[in-house]
């Protein structure tokens, strides 16, 4: 309980004023140090909704969601941007860099909100972060001028700026071909082994959850599996890559 | 504040076209705001040099009239002796001089005597005023010295400066004489030593300088004057200047130019009003223009908005970044609106010119002036970006942020 650095705590979120849509009904899990966990599930399932609320963009309808031990849905706006800014990285589907900065000034961005001008050591810092994501001769580009897998390298790249123990990343390999898709998660799995920070990817891609130490999957609102530690057994790795419906099925023909 | 400061820059840079666009809206405005204002400040400068440059700023004079007897008649049983008020004179000038002297804000105290008269000469006879002056003084106001259009500028014993108007009059050239007679009917000869054209017609056609001692022989005054005339630095100072004269010489009348000249001060006035009210104008159309091309930016860069506020950057600091955007661009538009506004300026005084080929009138730039629009301009270019900056401030990231 002490080590949790991600609980969500029976959390419900509903949408619309006139016609109420409860999107969450009721979720909690909680992760811990160095965890590199997933949230799988179909379109509309509420994994965004949910990444939403430990991102601290978003607020819950009902129910408690702590970072770090610090109960986020009593903060003001002011005060989760903060702990957006210092305690949270994130990686976007979509990439998100600024268009108008070099592949340097957006991986120097959280600094720049964070404190201002950077120091010499900030600077290093961010290159030795674009260095990591491999990304050196391209820092003085303007983001425009990066490829889709360039730009989400230098995401994550913004993403570590501040240090963060907590990177939510939204779909990070959505938008790109296999290959690419293949170095970007092995950096983060990299990032989460060198530096120990807490990974949240969200995705709908089963095989790369399947890569993941945990399992969050979530269907209509409700957190139908929790899976955790390693798999030995092919069969027992598909098991777990099978949507959770398709393990129901198994069971009641095996039964 | 850096954080700031550079997004907003580099939000203006890449936006190039329509930065280019508010910048040349703003630089036109202050562009017709400055020249509109320097051309209407540098008109009524010109006018009110024309009327009060070469006169008395503040007269002094004594309360009290005094009855003249102008005529007397007889018949049985009665008399009727016909009396004029007249203007009681000064007595005790050298004194009030002196006291004036005090005054540093004073350029000139010029003691006149002043009354009527008919110059003769041949058939004809002209109504003239004397001013009866000590020349070193009354030059001071008058310039007069500068103003002789013929002959030399002397006044003292018989010599006497005339209106040029009035010499055409009577046919005088600087070295006749001519005869002079008061109202009172004393009359001596004189010398005419120079012309002048004090630049007024009624002025042209009238008056007669001549020494002080010479005038109050001729009006049969000792130790008086007929009044104190004064100028000041600055001409509208005048007013409150006479108000603490009026403290210290309750017995004398005092009057300013501006009481002298209410009307033109009033037209001057609405002058004014009107040209303000086309500058406010200007700039309510400016900061409209602004306030549009910042909105659609602000739709432009909901993306980078949604992206930067959910790094961490408080609602307020992006509202900001657009409120500096408004501010930067106005600051920028001023100085080059104002640089093109004195530049038109400029063009006017060399283009338009009168048939003698010099400029109308002066047109003055008042650094205060500028520097108001120039702050005023900036302020607008903030205001404009005021509801922009607001949807700014209150974009929803998470719509932003899922809809890439």
């Amino acid at each position: 309980m002490d080590n949790n650095i991600i609980e969500v705590e029976d959390v419900y979120k509903t949408y619309g004023d006139e016609v109420e849509t409860e999107v969450l009904h009721g979720v909690s899990f909680s992760l811990l140090e160095n965890d590199f966990a997933a949230i799988i599930g179909p379109s509309g399932s509420g994994k965004s909704t949910l990444l939403n609320l430990i991102a601290a963009l978003d607020k819950p309808t009902r129910g408690k969601v702590f970072i770090s031990g610090e109960d986020i849905t009593q903060l003001d706006e002011n005060k989760l941007a903060d702990l957006r800014n210092e305690k949270l990285g994130f990686v976007f589907q979509f990439h998100h860099l600024l268009p108008e900065f070099t592949a340097l000034e957006n991986v120097l961005m959280p600094v720049w909100i964070s404190q201002g001008k950077p120091t010499r050591e900030d600077e290093e810092w961010a290159e030795k972060l674009i260095d990591t994501v491999g990304m050196t001769p391209w820092k003085d580009n303007l983001s425009t001028k990066l490829s889709g897998g360039q730009k989400q390298r230098i995401a994550i790249a913004r993403s570590l700026m501040n240090k963060p123990g907590v990177i939510l990343a939204d779909e990070p390999t959505g938008n790109l071909d296999t290959d690419t898709s293949e170095q970007v998660f092995k950096l983060l799995r990299n990032i989460n082994q060198e530096f120990g920070t807490v990974f949240v990817i969200v995705t709908h891609d089963r095989h790369l959850a399947g890569r993941t130490d945990k399992i969050i999957e979530i269907v209509d609102g409700n957190i139908v599996r929790t899976l955790s530690g390693s798999k030995t057994d092919e069969f027992e790795v598909w098991d777990e890559m099978a949507p959770g419906y398709c393990v129901e099925h198994k069971k009641k023909v095996e039964v | 504040m850096w954080f700031e400061i550079k997004m907003a820059f580099r939000f203006l840079i890449s936006g190039r076209t329509q930065t280019l666009l508010i910048l040349a809206g703003i630089t036109i405005g202050v562009a017709v705001q400055v020249f509109l204002g320097s051309l209407i400040s540098g008109l009524q400068a010109d006018l009110i040099q024309q009327t009060i440059g070469s006169s008395s700023h503040i007269t002094l004079r004594s309360e009290r009239e005094l009855p003249r007897q102008i005529s007397e008649t007889y018949s049985p049983g009665s008399r009727v002796i016909t009396f004029a008020d007249r203007q009681e004179g000064l007595k005790n000038y050298d004194l009030i001089r002196r006291e004036l002297e005090n005054y540093s804000e004073l350029t000139a105290i010029s003691p006149t005597i002043t009354g009527n008269g008919f110059a003769i000469r041949g058939g004809k006879s002209e109504s003239i005023v004397f001013r009866g002056i000590d020349f070193s003084e009354a030059d001071k106001i008058y310039n007069i010295s500068d103003r002789i259009t013929r002959g030399e500028a002397t006044v003292g014993g018989n010599d006497i400066l005339m209106g040029k108007n009035l010499a055409e009059e009577l046919n005088l050239a600087p070295g006749d004489t001519i005869q002079l007679r008061t109202a009172d009917d004393v009359q001596d000869r004189f010398r005419v030593s120079g012309l002048f054209d004090l630049g007024s017609q009624d002025l042209n056609e009238s008056w007669i300088f001549l020494a002080r001692s010479r005038a109050a022989s001729l009006f049969n005054l000792r130790n008086e004057v007929s009044n104190i005339e004064v100028q000041i630095e600055d001409v509208f100072a005048a007013e409150p200047l006479s108000e603490q004269l009026r403290q210290e010489f309750p017995e004398i009348e005092i009057e300013s130019w501006q009481q002298t000249n209410a009307d033109l001060l009033t037209a001057l006035e609405s002058q004014s009003t009107s040209s303000l009210v086309i500058q406010f104008f200007v700039i309510v159309a400016v900061t409209l223009g602004i306030a549009s091309v910042l909105a659609v930016s602000v739709v432009q860069k909901n993306k980078q908005i949604g992206i930067i506020k959910a790094i961490g950057a408080r609602p307020k600091r992006v509202g900001r970044i657009f409120l500096l955007q408004g501010g930067i661009i106005g600051a920028i538009g001023a100085v080059l609106g104002i640089l093109s506004g004195l530049g038109l300026s400029q063009l006017f005084v060399t283009l338009v010119r009168d048939a003698a080929g010099d400029p109308l009138f002066p047109i003055e730039a008042d650094p205060r002036f500028l520097a108001i629009s120039f702050i005023i301009a900036t302020i607008a270019g903030m205001l404009a970006a005021l509801v922009p900056a607001r949807n700014s401030a209150r974009l929803n990231t998470v719509e932003v942020i899922q809809n890439g």
